[in-house]
């Protein structure tokens, strides 16, 4: 039977009250809390016993103390006086147990104790949490930014949604933390000029909700990273599955190891953020060395990939499965080229795109290698299929193609404009026209949940508008 | 700052002053002052630590000896009158009521 237990508590940092309450059950449980570390917190297996727990903070103390400082132990030799004996310490938080009956508590000045959270809160609590607020604002910022600008691209990327996930749990947990703390430490001040203690309030339940929502996204991003992409992509995302916790060990072992070693804590915590920066860049740098040097060794590259050479350069000849393609559109006619003369040995087909639990976006190219004569000529065909799995978002995706070609230097004097759909047999259509030329062949073409923006290099039939609409209207 | 904080004294700061009329470990203070109120007042720990902090800080109280972590502490001038300004404050109140309800009935 194990005799020491590992678990990750949500407590805010001055839940005093709550984190007491809390030993106490586990105690009575026959588990002892043995010491706080950054991976959870240890418990001991003891007898089932009936004790108190008093969490008081001590403000001058520090996460980087090699040990606690003579006047620290004065404050512990006080607390053993009436019968505290120190549990464990965790930076400023000091946590005492008590065996006796009716104990007198440690603190019995409400305004001062209130008065030494608030330094301690000050000094911790305050600063980490409005830097990682500031953070994940500016990460906001950054995120409606691709939004506006380019909200396919970023809605259908998991990584980017997981990304923008992460900094808006952190946003939250910030935010709420540092709300019902100043909420709770004005009514607090209030009660306690009238000589009364004010409970903390527990936003343990909220906290573990929001963070049990980050696991899921993160497995989901994981597993979707992992698992759904190519060769690079897979590797990238187990080397980044890697790094981060390789970086937290390295940087939470320095700062033991320095700790162990008795290393001043101005000179622990320099060091330790020192190792934190360094290792955080030198480690990306090695990871970012590897894979390029790996991709250029042709590590990643699918063992069937054919490649040729061209102008100086190395073509991938990629066979990439496509939902239309140019010889299901030849079998109907490829308009004013004769298809007697396309050869589709020498087309390439690609598929790019990303797909996450909103929208899927995939572009889609047929075209004929760079080393083919009259390459520009020839028949082409490119798409982009959008797949909408939230239909508010609908409209974003449509009026971006329709807003995007408007505003995009490269179409000026470019617009979308609608016409029949009754070839298409879609919900609306939408041709582009250019001011000079007139109208092009190119489409958005809207179904139920799919949006379509295909371009031809020829007159399309009314028998291709229809294979169209068979191949491209569903998932 | 520490004028304006003492101005008024809690009963535990009164008697934790009131303990350092003679010199006293900061520790023994924990048992004096529940000896010297027939337990109605209790120091818990922490507080006692901060205060014996705020009032040195003040200069109502300075350290006499110190032996290993154990430091002991005697009331000064500034201190002392404070607690005489507290004792006339609590004084006056006394009168005050009986003034208004007599003696007797106290």
């Amino acid at each position: 039977m194990k005799n020491t237990k590992r678990r990750f508590e949500t407590f805010s940092f001055f839940d005093h009250t709550g984190i007491s309450a809390h030993l106490e059950k586990m105690a009575r449980n026959g588990w002892m809390i043995e010491r706080i570390t950054s991976f959870g917190w240890i418990y001991k297996k003891t007898e089932p016993k009936t004790v108190h727990f008093a969490v008081s903070y001590y403000p001058k103390a520090s996460e980087f103390d090699p040990e606690p400082s003579e006047d620290q132990k004065t404050f512990h030799e006080f607390c053993a006086h009436t019968g505290w004996e120190l549990a464990c310490i965790s930076a400023q938080m000091q946590i005492f147990y008590n065996e006796n009956e009716n104990p007198t508590p440690i603190e019995t000045d409400p305004v001062l104790e209130l008065d030494t959270i608030h330094a301690s809160v000050k000094k911790t609590m305050l600063p980490t949490y409005l830097l990682m607020l500031f953070l994940s604002i500016m990460n906001g910022v950054l995120f409606v930014g691709g939004l506006l600008n380019d909200p396919l691209d970023l809605l259908s990327s998991p990584s980017r949604l997981f990304t923008g996930f992460a900094f808006v749990i952190l946003f939250l947990l910030c935010s709420v933390e540092l709300i019902s703390y100043f909420i709770w430490y004005k009514k607090a001040r209030l009660h306690a000029v009238q000589g009364e203690f004010l409970k903390v309030p527990n936003t343990s339940l909220f906290q573990k909700s929001v963070l049990i929502a980050l696991v899921i996204a993160l497995l989901y991003w994981g597993f979707n990273f992992i698992f759904g992409g190519d060769s690079l992509r897979r590797w990238i995302g187990i080397l980044m599955c890697i790094y981060m916790p390789t970086l937290i060990l390295i940087v939470n072992g320095t700062k033991n190891y320095l700790k162990k070693k008795k290393v001043s804590k101005r000179k622990n915590f320099w060091i330790t953020m020192l190792v934190d920066v360094v290792f955080a860049f030198s480690l990306m740098g090695i990871i970012t060395f590897i894979v390029l040097s790996a991709s250029s060794r042709g590590f990643f590259a699918d063992k069937e990939e054919e490649t040729y050479e061209h102008g100086g350069m190395t073509w991938v000849i990629h066979r990439d499965e496509l939902p239309l393609t140019m010889e299901e559109l030849a079998a109907a006619s490829l308009g004013t080229i004769d298809i007697e003369f396309v050869n589709f040995e020498s087309y390439i087909k690609e598929k790019r795109g990303d797909e996450s639990l909103l929208l899927g976006k995939w572009t889609f190219r047929q075209c004929p290698r760079m080393d083919v004569e009259d390459h520009f000529a020839l028949p082409q065909l490119s798409y982009t299929v959008v797949h909408v799995k939230l239909s508010p978002l609908y409209n974003i995706c449509k009026n971006y193609y329709l807003e995007d070609v408007k505003n995009t230097l490269t179409y000026a004097g470019r617009r979308y404009l609608k016409t029949d759909s009754d070839c298409w047999n879609t919900n609306e259509v939408y041709q582009l026209y250019d001011a000079e030329i007139g109208p092009l062949n190119c489409y958005l073409l809207c179904y139920d949940d799919i949006i379509v923006e295909i371009e031809f290099n020829w007159e399309v039939t009314e028998q291709q508008k229809v294979i169209v609409e068979e191949k491209l209207s569903t998932p | 700052m520490a004028r304006a904080k003492f101005q008024t004294l809690t009963e535990q700061m009164f008697y934790t002053l009131l303990c350092l009329k003679e010199e006293c470990y900061g520790m023994d203070i924990l048992d004096r002052v529940p000896a010297m109120t027939d337990h109605r007042v209790n120091v818990g720990s922490g507080t006692l630590y901060t205060l014996l902090e705020q009032f040195s800080e003040a200069g109502m109280i300075r350290e006499t000896k110190v032996e290993g972590r154990r430091r002991s502490y005697i009331l000064t001038e500034k201190g002392r009158e404070i607690l005489d300004k507290e004792c006339a404050r609590i004084s006056a109140q006394l009168a005050d009521y009986y003034k208004i309800f007599g003696k007797e009935e106290f």
